[in-house]
């Protein structure tokens, strides 16, 4: 590229007048017009299948939570009913003899409840 | 006209329609930044759609630290390219010196004595040009962004953005010498 290409491309940037008879002059300026005229559509009419894919993808998230939660409660529950076999249906903890039923419940609650904290927390 | 900052704003909060604006201002940019990328047009429809899709998941790592629009381009750019790679399309990565082989065999006797559009022709020599050449002349020319807005998007420092832009256009410019 030559200097006075360089000097002519600046000079159309800012829109300074450039000699009509010079044929590089014209040809940029021609250029030019032709780079800033688009030819692309004014709209594509995506929007509504962007929102689509996006419910889409908040359905699976969400059925994908309550596949994670029913995985952990029925592992919550295999545990427990492990331990009963084990140890018999009674648990002493620092002194406070735990139902085990009880117990099995009271974790249910925490999941649940860590579950929905989480779920409000991700929505923020 | 809602300003950029409460639109994200209310898009975060789950405003779907806030979201339709936002693809409504934007679509064109992205089809700048894709359409060079696949030829068809559904495909560009597709991944116009993608790039949204991405936008939208990554909406809450936005800090405006540039403007929405160029963060939005970034991401087009970028997913433009992810694609070619997938696609395993070759392309140019570090555009050649020799810039005139997107010249070679453009012109046919023929194709020069039909009076095709200029523009037209123009338009088809860009599409045969380096793809960072043809983004550079996309996002500057029709998008009006600066070149440091470009090198930011590109990741390319400015004085790159510049000697490329400057190359072309010297490239496109003999072209269009021929024809008036």
């Amino acid at each position: 590229m030559s200097i006075d290409d360089d000097n002519l491309q600046r000079r159309m940037e800012t829109k300074e007048a450039v000699e009509p008879n010079d044929a590089d002059a014209v040809a940029y300026k021609r250029l030019f017009q032709i780079l800033t005229e688009t030819d692309t559509p004014t709209s594509l009419g995506i929007e509504d299948a962007v929102v689509a894919k996006i419910e889409r993808q908040r359905k699976t998230s969400v059925l994908l939570d309550y596949v994670w939660l029913m995985a952990g409660i029925a592992f919550l529950a295999i545990v427990g009913l492990v331990a009963i076999v084990l140890y018999g249906p009674r648990l002493l903890l620092s002194g406070w003899q735990w139902n085990i039923v009880a117990l099995a419940a009271c974790a249910g609650v925490v999941v649940t409840l860590l579950n929905s904290i989480e779920r409000r927390l991700l929505n923020r | 006209m809602i300003d950029d900052r409460n639109l994200v704003r209310m898009i975060q909060g789950g405003d779907m329609q806030a979201l339709r604006v936002l693809i409504r201002q934007h679509e064109r940019l992205v089809l700048h930044m894709v359409r060079r990328v696949v030829s068809n047009e559904e495909e560009q429809k597709e991944l116009c759609q993608d790039v949204f899709l991405k936008v939208y998941n990554s909406l809450g790592s936005f800090g405006f630290q540039s403007r929405l629009s160029t963060w939005i381009a970034t991401i087009a750019y970028r997913h433009a390219l992810n694609h070619l790679r997938v696609q395993k399309v070759k392309f140019s990565d570090l555009p050649s010196d020799d810039m005139t082989s997107a010249l070679k065999d453009f012109d046919t006797p023929e194709s020069m004595v039909m009076e095709t559009d200029l523009n037209d022709r123009v338009r088809e020599l860009i599409g045969r040009l380096p793809m960072q050449y043809r983004t550079i002349i996309n996002l500057y020319h029709l998008e009006e962004m600066s070149y440091a807005e470009i090198g930011s998007i590109m990741d390319l420092p400015e004085g790159t953005v510049k000697s490329y832009l400057f190359r072309a256009r010297a490239m496109l410019k003999e072209y269009v010498k021929r024809y008036i």
